[in-house]
């Protein structure tokens, strides 16, 4: 039976498991929505961590396995210097609970397909150049926010 | 790239690791100005940002890192933190605190020096050592 990993299971950590992981959650969701693989990086020299990074016209994606802990990262597509902001909190922006994307492996991946369902083309549009700068500005007060939330005094 | 060779004892590590190396990487003479800065944050970034600054970083090879039990691997990265803590560094984020999720190795470091004293500046950009 195949051992269950969470997105943040640091004593489920096995080396190569990024593509399995993202091809049983995500494949099907990203040819849907025109992206294909690009490039792969296993580092032997760093615990094994992998990336695993997507291209589409609209936007990059990349999966990261850091030690276990999986992360997705989306990014404007800029072919030379990507801006990666944290999927999590990309959703956050445009409305979803913190608590969506904690939890278990399989609700996670669950809640966050169901949200790129939905919100993708929102999502898209908060990379435009246009909206760029403002979407950093809201990532930042977005990490002031969850400060505040976590030292309150 | 100096690394520094930190024989682990065995308090901590089982015998195939005791007997083994653990590398904490630090800066080499090149980025003397840098030294006093550790990097903490999510992979990719905070070893690239380390590495511009010329600052201290926990890293281990796949080799070592597998054969270590959970326990064997925070204790490793405890020692780490330990290290920064008594050489007094500055501790910088590679990526926002608002990207630490609850669980994840990133989280559990900022919770160990939050337990020694240290608290999050305005920002959320560096760890602020205890008064």
């Amino acid at each position: 039976m195949q051992q269950a990993l969470s997105w943040c299971d640091p004593a489920n950590f096995k080396v190569y498991m990024l593509r399995e992981l993202v091809n049983s959650a995500f494949a099907s969701w990203l040819a849907t929505n025109g992206f294909s693989e690009a490039e792969y990086v296993f580092d032997d020299k760093a615990f094994g961590n992998e990336i695993l990074v997507y291209r589409s016209p609209d936007a990059f994606m990349r999966f990261v396995n850091d030690r276990g802990d999986v992360y997705i990262d989306v990014s404007p597509p800029t072919q030379d210097s990507p801006e990666w902001f944290l999927l999590d909190n990309l959703l956050q922006l445009l409305g979803y609970a913190a608590e969506s994307f904690t939890g278990g492996r399989e609700s996670q991946m669950r809640n966050v397909i169901e949200a790129l369902n939905t919100d993708f083309p929102r999502l898209k549009a908060m990379l435009r150049p246009a909206d760029l700068e403002q979407t950093r500005k809201d990532m930042e007060e977005l990490c002031r926010s969850k400060i505040r939330q976590m030292f309150p005094q | 790239m100096v690394d520094i060779a930190l024989t682990v004892t065995a308090a901590y590590l089982a015998p195939p690791i005791a007997a083994g190396v653990l590398r904490f990487c630090r800066p080499g003479a090149a980025a003397k100005a840098a030294e006093g800065i550790t990097v903490l944050g999510r992979y990719p970034g905070y070893l690239q940002k380390a590495e511009g600054l010329g600052a201290h970083r926990f890293n281990i090879p796949r080799e070592i890192w597998e054969k270590m039990t959970l326990a064997e691997r925070w204790a490793a990265n405890q020692k780490f933190l330990d290290r920064t803590i008594a050489r007094g560094d500055r501790v910088v984020f590679s990526s926002p605190l608002s990207e630490a999720r609850p669980g994840s190795w990133f989280a559990r470091e900022i919770d160990y020096l939050i337990s020694k004293g240290f608290s999050p500046n305005a920002a959320g950009t560096e760890l602020v050592r205890p008064r």
